[in-house]
């Protein structure tokens, strides 16, 4: 025998084995997947009879004990199997690997000599071009039918027109917000039912810093863990602060690079889906943003149905909760110092961005669905970083906003102005606050006003100690103010009176919220302030972060979401 | 025979492999305080491996085309299409594939808020840029299911060459319908039908490993059915490839016309050597050929405006549209049903107007993109039309561009071949 008999040979042993073994493999295989399909594992006689027994008679703890080990012993055995076919599944697929090389090799060393063709034999070759000719033509008969077919069936069942549907219709880049035609606001509530439910916005629902539930911690501790259910480290640059709905966290970060959308689990913090957002702009000509700012300093805002935010760059984007993009656009490179910083706020079918900067201001609703705007009001505003907030008076919601000059009240539906006071001066970053009627707005250097938040009437005025960075809380009777410099000042809503003070060595950027009849600060060395709102100071407790907080705190069905310098730490019982 | 029967039945035994998964277990009802833990992502693959994969896909098309052009050894090809079967297929189950890529490039063309990473886009063009150079390398032994078809196919027959060349239309209707969903974000229609992905992830419905696992066992005989007959890529490799100069050859020098390789192709990619003489009846074909011209253009709006008008029909894909759909029947009392997608859409609470009002757009997309996707099937149609008419003076046997995977199997049928590797192995 010569080698090559010999190799022939030796793999046609090698391949009928191999594939013996396969059939038999799968002929196991199919068995076992068979009872798969067919066995429904808790629909077993035994367990029915049981459990109908168990049903008669509730507390029979033995026989419940039974139906439990029954039921563990059905999904042992039906996991088991699947178990089972996974792995005689990469046996099998070994097995019929070994038969393909075999047979190929096979092939390889008994290769019969190649027979002559007839060469080119015209008549043949225009037969055969005829044929084809008449396939071609077929096929494309068939496809004419299909595409004539499709036009018949078409309908038009759906209505169209709802929306002013421009021309345009891919997702590009939309031009400048006044050329485009304009959305409309829907007829729905103002906000979904469940909104005050979960921290949908910067300061939470509506941004007026309040926290439903009354239930949350007053005491962990980070380095034992304590009420510390999780924390993850987060290297990416950005100061926005959490907002949460249902189980996700929503994060936004920006840098010279790229632009991105995370989702957290509240459960455990783990990275459930991470959304790259394109940069619209040229992405060589960055907006100047300083360090402690950055690109990503405006809160992303949710309503449920998707999640909203906007970059320094000024590119305004939406996202499905499941993180894919459901639009964006660019509303213009802004001209401002430090960067961006007004976070965006839902309302009814869109979201609300403050873009005051120097060279235009503006309020806009822009449609959730496909960034359209809705309505636009220029604003006779300098640069501002602070943020809407929704005030409710009965049915009515009013917008108000706060920049240099001026404290504005909006209605949300149609952008019209309600009031105006003239009274801010300066870099306006805090955002404005209000309880029951009156609406607080306040700058540092500059001055703290409260109106009537229906009509604008001015109702008192309040210079020293003012914020410049975080934004005022006002509650039932109090109005706390945090300073970037450790002074912390509560008024009496209602008159202004100082009612107490406090000076801590370190300032606060990040805004004080009202949980559970408790206030929460966090100060820029990572000590969370927690005391009783009230006539005196009454501290509650002051607990370390361990490191910098810059960002506001989310709170959420009884679980406090704090962002540090470099993590995110849920804290909850 | 028998051995025919042995693969017939490995490969329809091996469908049965990956059939289970089904959530057969409804979640318990615990009356004590314990909480279901709530489900985790797994992390997304770090980035760098998706550039070791571009470099493996490098390093893979490179060899192939050493091997196919330089080397001429069929038995490095065949070893090649193994590993990719392994690292391509079972290890990288499959995705990213630069058959998928089309769409993903397509969407990214016009939807820009659609990002594609960097390394789809080369996986799309590096075995194009190959193909220019150097013909269908990426075929021969590095696409994954190019390779999989390959190794199995053991028997091929020869095909009639109007059977190849009818069938051959059908990759162009595929790409073509490939485009326009991807194009209107719809659905990424070549993922999802798919044949062989389900294999190497041990996962697929019932329909799919049935397709997949026929067109498997068609192609012991019928070599490369996907590659043939339906890969949109393979248009787009095809094309790109009759243009390059350096693609492999069946003789390693001057063709002896000795016939011998005119059966050994297993695709039918081999050109026979044509005279050139005129034939009485040119007269006639040229007289079609005009004629085809001139109607290419009407041919190519008529199947435009088709797809165009169509537009409500294909955007019916799109599952928005379909949700608006049924949701319009529903309310207009058409409809006594309603489906799990217009339940979960009224559980969600948001206006029907919303819906329809992007449903409307998508429509739109699909008006729009309809035409050039039209246009452009009716011309590729009727030009494969004119190429039945084309006959070309060719001295000794060639490869057919277009059609030839660079498999190498028609080496060992050249003598000339055969004289070079004894040459060679006698030093």
């Amino acid at each position: 025998m010569d080698k090559k008999q010999f190799v022939y040979a030796l793999f046609r042993g090698l391949a009928v084995a191999a594939t013996l073994i396969s059939i038999i493999l799968c002929t196991l295989l199919a068995a076992n997947w068979l009872q798969l399909v067919l066995y429904t594992p808790l629909d077993t006689p035994g367990l029915k009879v049981l459990e109908e027994r168990y049903r008669e008679n509730p507390s029979d703890s033995g026989l419940l004990e039974e139906i439990r080990s029954l039921d563990l012993l059905a999904r042992k055995a039906y996991f088991t199997k699947s178990r089972q076919i996974r792995t005689g599944g990469f046996i099998l697929l070994g097995s019929i690997a070994v038969s393909l090389i075999a047979f190929a090799v096979m092939a390889q060393s008994r290769r019969s000599l190649p027979v002559p063709g007839k060469g080119e034999d015209s008549g043949v070759r225009t037969r055969e071009r005829r044929f084809a000719r008449i396939l071609i033509g077929g096929v494309t008969l068939l496809l004419l039918i299909v595409s004539v077919g499709a036009v018949i069936l078409s309908d038009n069942i759906i209505p169209i027109g709802v929306l002013s549907v421009s021309e345009t219709v891919t997702q590009e880049a939309l031009p400048e917000a006044d050329n485009l035609p304009a959305g409309k606001m829907a007829d729905v509530p103002a906000f979904p039912a469940d909104y005050e439910h979960y921290w949908p916005a910067f300061r939470g629902p509506g941004g007026v810093a309040r926290a439903e539930g009354e239930n949350y911690p007053l005491d962990w501790d980070v380095e034992t863990g304590r009420h510390i259910l999780w924390s993850i480290g987060i290297t990416e640059q950005g100061f926005n602060s959490p907002v949460v709905w249902k189980e996700q966290i929503f994060l936004a970060f920006g840098d010279t690079e790229q632009f991105e959308v995370v989702s957290f689990s509240t459960t455990d913090g783990s990275e459930l889906w991470r959304t790259m957002v394109k940069q619209i702009t040229d992405p060589e000509t960055l907006p100047d943003i300083s360090e402690d700012t950055g690109y990503a300093a405006p809160t992303l805002a949710t309503d449920g149905e998707g999640v909203y935010g906007i970059f320094a760059t000024g590119d305004v984007f939406a996202l499905e909760m499941g993180g894919s993009i459901r639009w964006s656009r660019n509303l213009g490179s802004p001209s401002i110092n430090y960067g961006h910083a007004s976070s965006l706020m839902t309302y009814k079918n869109c979201v609300l961005v403050q873009y005051d900067h120097e060279d235009s201001a503006r309020i806009m609703a822009l449609d959730r669905n496909d960034g359209k705007s809705i309505w636009e009001k220029k604003r006779d505003v300098s640069s501002s970083w602070a943020s809407p907030v929704f005030a409710s008076c009965g049915e009515q919601w009013i917008l108000l906003l706060n920049a240099n000059p001026y404290f504005n009240a909006y209605n949300p539906d149609n952008g019209e102005e309600l009031w105006s006071l003239d009274y801010m001066n300066g870099e306006v970053a805090p955002s404005p606050a209000y309880y029951g009627h009156i609406a607080f707005a306040a700058n540092q250097y500059a001055t703290l006003v409260a109106a009537d938040i229906l009509t604008g009437d001015f109702l008192w005025e309040y210079y020293d100690d003012l914020p410049n960075v975080s934004s005022p809380l006002a509650t039932e009777n109090y109005l706390i103010l945090p300073t970037a410099y450790g002074v912390v000042t509560c008024l009496d809503a209602l008159t202004g009176e100082v009612l107490w003070f406090e000076e801590w060595e370190e300032g606060f950027y990040s805004s004080p919220i009202s949980a559970g009849g408790n206030v929460y600060m966090a100060d820029l060395s990572g000590v969370v302030h927690i005391f009783k709102p009230g006539s005196s100071y009454e501290e509650v407790a002051l607990i370390s972060m361990g490191e910098p907080v810059l960002s506001t705190p989310a709170f959420s069905e009884g679980r406090i979401y704090i962002r540090t310098e470099s993590r995110l730490y849920g804290i909850g019982e | 025979m028998k051995r025919k029967f042995l693969l017939f039945s490995l490969f329809f035994s091996f469908l049965l492999v990956s059939l289970s998964g089904i959530d057969r277990f409804p979640r318990p009802e615990f009356k004590t305080n314990y909480s279901t833990p709530s489900l985790t992502t797994v992390p997304a693959r770090a980035n760098f491996y998706d550039y070791i994969d571009v470099g493996i896909l490098f390093v893979s098309l490179f060899l192939a085309t050493w091997l196919g052009v330089k080397k001429r050894s069929r038995r490095g090809i065949l070893i090649l299409a193994f590993f990719s079967i392994v690292y391509f297929g079972f290890w990288r189950r499959g995705c990213v594939c630069s058959i998928g890529a089309i769409q993903n490039v397509v969407l990214a063309l016009f939807n820009t808020t659609y990002m594609v990473p960097l390394t789809v886009i080369i996986f799309f063009l590096l075995p194009l840029v190959t193909a220019l150079f150097w013909g269908r390398s990426f075929c021969s032994g590095v696409c994954p299911f190019g390779a999989l078809q390959e190794v199995v196919a053991l028997k091929p027959v020869r095909l009639p060459e109007w059977l190849n060349r009818g069938l051959g239309t059908l990759p162009l209707i595929y790409l073509a319908f490939g485009i326009l969903f991807a194009v209107t974000g719809a659905d990424f229609i070549i993922c999802r039908f798919d044949p062989f992905v389900g294999f190497f992830r041990f996962g697929a419905t019932v329909e799919m490993f049935i397709y997949g696992g026929i067109l498997l066992l068609i192609g012991i005989f019928v070599a490369r059915p996907y590659c043939r007959f339906l890969c949109p890529y393979g248009v787009l490799l095809g094309w790109i490839s009759q243009l390059s100069g350096r693609h492999l050859t069946i003789t390693p020098d001057k063709c002896i016309d000795c016939k011998l390789c005119e059966n050994s192709c297993p695709v039918d990619a081999i050109k026979k050597p044509h005279s050139g003489e005129s034939d009485p009846k040119r007269l006639k074909e040229r007289r079609m050929v005009l004629l085809l011209i001139v109607l290419m253009p009407v041919f190519s709006i008529l199947l435009g405006w088709g797809f165009s008008a169509a537009a409500p029909f294909f955007s019916r894909l799109h599952p928005e549209v379909e949700t608006a759909y049924q949701v319009a029947l529903e309310e207009q009392g058409q409809v006594e049903y309603s489906t799990l997608e217009s339940d979960a859409f009224r559980a969600s609470g948001k206006p029907a107007a919303d819906l329809f009002a992007r449903a409307s757009i998508i429509r739109e997309r699909f008006r729009i993109a309809g035409w050039p996707v039209g246009i452009l099937l009716g011309f590729s149609i009727v030009m494969r039309y004119i190429g039945t008419f084309v006959r070309r003076k060719q001295e000794g046997y060639e490869p057919d561009k277009e059609a030839c995977v660079s498999c190498g199997r028609c080496f060992a049928s050249c003598p000339v071949e055969q004289q070079r590797k004894d040459k060679r192995d006698n030093g």
